[in-house]
C-alpha cells in the first residue's frame, strides 16, 4: 500500500518533468520537428521506465523489513490479525468500487444476482 | 472551382493509398508513456499520428506535413484504446484537404466521446467483467487457467477495440461521428455493465470464502466485520476515505491490536 502511495506521488511527479521537456521545446514543437517529437516521447518513456523500476525496488526493500520486523515481532495470532484486517479492507474497496460504479440504476439489480449466485457457488463449494 | 478539383484527386489518390495503419498502431500501445500536464495525450498522438502524414505532399517531410505534425502535437486526451480513432481520422482529414481550424475543431470534438465511450466501456466495463471471472475462477479452483483466461480474453477485447477504432477513423475521417453511432458500440456498452455487475457480484463472496479459508472461524470473523465496517466507511462521503488509505488505515489498526495481544 506505502508502494502504491509512493506511485502515485511518482508519477505525478514524472509528468511534471514532462510538462517542462514539452515547454522548453514549445518553439521545436510547434515548427513540427518530428525529431523533438520523439525524442521528447522516448524521454518519458525511460523516464517512466526509470520511475518504475525506482518504485519497485523501494516497494521490495519495505516487504522485505517488515518481513524481518513482523515476523519475529508478532505472535501467530496477531499476524492473522493484521492479514485478516487487511484482506477486509481490500474487499470492502472492490465493495465500495462496484457500488459506486453501478450507481443505483437497473445494474443494481443484476448486482444482487451476482451477489446471491456467489453465495450459492460458495455455500456449495 | 480549381480548389474542388484539387481536393477530389487527392482524396482518390488516398482511397488507392494503403496507410501503414500497423505501424500507426504499435506507435498508438505507446501514446500514453509522455503523458503531461501541458499537453496530456498530445505528444503520443503526435508520434503515433506520423506514419499516416508521410506521402501527405510529394516531398518528404515539406511545409504540410511539419504542419499536420505540428497540429498532431497539440492539447488532446481520451480513452487511449480509443484515442487511435482521432488519430486516423485527423491524419485521414489532412490528406483530404481539410482546412487546419476543421483538424483542430475535429480533435477537440472527439476527446470528450471517445473518453466517456471508453471509460464506459473498457475501464467500467470490460476490465472488471473480466477481473470479477478471473477472481471467480481462481475461487473455484482453476487456479492458472483463471490467470490466463484473463489475459487472453481481456485482450482480445482490448486488441480488437484499437484495431477498429484506429481503421473506422482513417475509413471515415471527418464524418467519424457516424463510426460513434455504430449499433455495436451502443450495444456493447448495454451489455458489458450488467454483465460486469453480476461477475463482481458474484466474485466478491466467492474470494471472500476463499480468502478465509486457511484462517480458524474467530479470524474470519473479524475478517467479515472489517470487510463489512470498510464498506461503510467507504460509503461514508464526508470521510473523503480511498481504499488506499482505508486499507492502511486498518493495517496501522491491526498492527496496534497485534502488539498489544502478544
Amino acid at each position: 500500500m506505502l508502494t502504491g502511495l509512493l506511485g502515485g506521488i511518482s508519477i505525478h511527479m514524472m509528468r511534471r518533468l514532462n510538462a517542462s521537456a514539452v515547454r522548453r521545446n514549445n518553439d521545436a514543437l510547434e515548427r513540427g520537428d518530428m525529431n523533438v517529437l520523439v525524442r521528447i516521447h522516448v524521454m518519458s518513456i525511460l523516464r517512466d521506465g526509470a520511475r518504475a523500476a525506482l518504485v519497485t525496488a523501494v516497494g521490495l526493500a519495505l516487504a522485505a523489513g517488515a518481513g524481518e520486523l513482523l515476523v519475529g515481532g508478532l505472535a501467530v495470532r496477531g499476524a492473522m490479525v493484521v492479514a485478516v484486517v487487511v484482506i477486509g479492507a481490500s474487499l470492502a474497496a472492490g465493495a465500495a468500487g462496484t457500488l459506486r460504479l453501478i450507481g443505483r440504476g437497473p445494474d443494481l439489480r443484476w448486482f444482487a444476482a451476482g451477489l446471491l449466485g456467489g453465495v450459492a457457488g460458495a455455500w456449495l463449494k | 472551382m480549381v480548389r474542388r478539383g484539387a481536393a477530389r484527386r487527392r482524396r482518390r489518390c488516398v482511397a488507392q493509398v494503403k496507410p501503414p495503419l500497423a505501424r500507426c498502431l504499435l506507435r498508438l500501445f505507446t501514446v500514453q508513456g509522455s503523458w503531461n500536464y501541458e499537453r496530456m495525450l498530445g505528444i503520443g498522438f503526435g508520434v503515433a499520428e506520423e506514419p499516416l502524414l508521410r506521402g501527405l505532399e510529394p516531398q518528404e517531410k515539406g511545409p504540410m506535413y511539419r504542419a499536420a505534425v505540428a497540429r498532431g502535437a497539440h492539447f488532446f486526451n481520451a480513452h487511449p484504446y480509443l484515442c487511435g480513432m482521432a488519430v486516423g481520422a485527423a491524419a485521414r482529414a489532412e490528406h483530404d484537404g481539410a482546412p487546419a481550424e476543421q483538424i483542430e475543431r475535429l480533435r477537440t470534438a472527439l476527446s470528450g466521446p471517445l473518453g466517456s465511450l471508453g471509460d464506459r466501456l473498457v475501464w467500467a466495463g470490460w476490465l472488471p467483467l473480466n477481473s470479477g471471472l478471473a477472481l471467480a475462477g481462481i475461487a473455484l479452483g482453476l487456479g492458472w487457467s483463471a490467470i490466463v483466461g484473463f489475459l487472453v480474453l481481456y485482450n482480445i477485447g482490448h486488441l480488437g477495440l484499437r484495431w477498429w477504432a484506429l481503421r473506422a477513423g482513417w475509413n471515415y475521417g471527418l464524418r467519424v461521428g457516424e463510426a460513434l453511432r455504430r449499433p455495436f458500440l451502443r450495444r456493447g456498452a448495454a451489455v458489458v455493465a450488467p454483465a460486469m455487475a453480476v461477475a463482481i457480484g458474484a466474485a466478491l463472496p466467492l474470494t471472500t470464502v476463499y480468502l478465509g479459508s486457511p484462517f480458524p472461524g474467530w479470524a474470519r470473523l473479524v475478517l467479515a466485520g472489517a470487510a463489512l465496517a470498510g464498506v461503510l466507511l467507504l460509503q461514508w462521503r464526508r470521510l473523503g476515505l480511498t481504499g488506499l488509505r482505508l486499507g492502511l488505515g486498518f493495517a496501522g489498526l491491526g498492527l496496534v491490536v497485534a502488539v498489544v495481544w502478544r
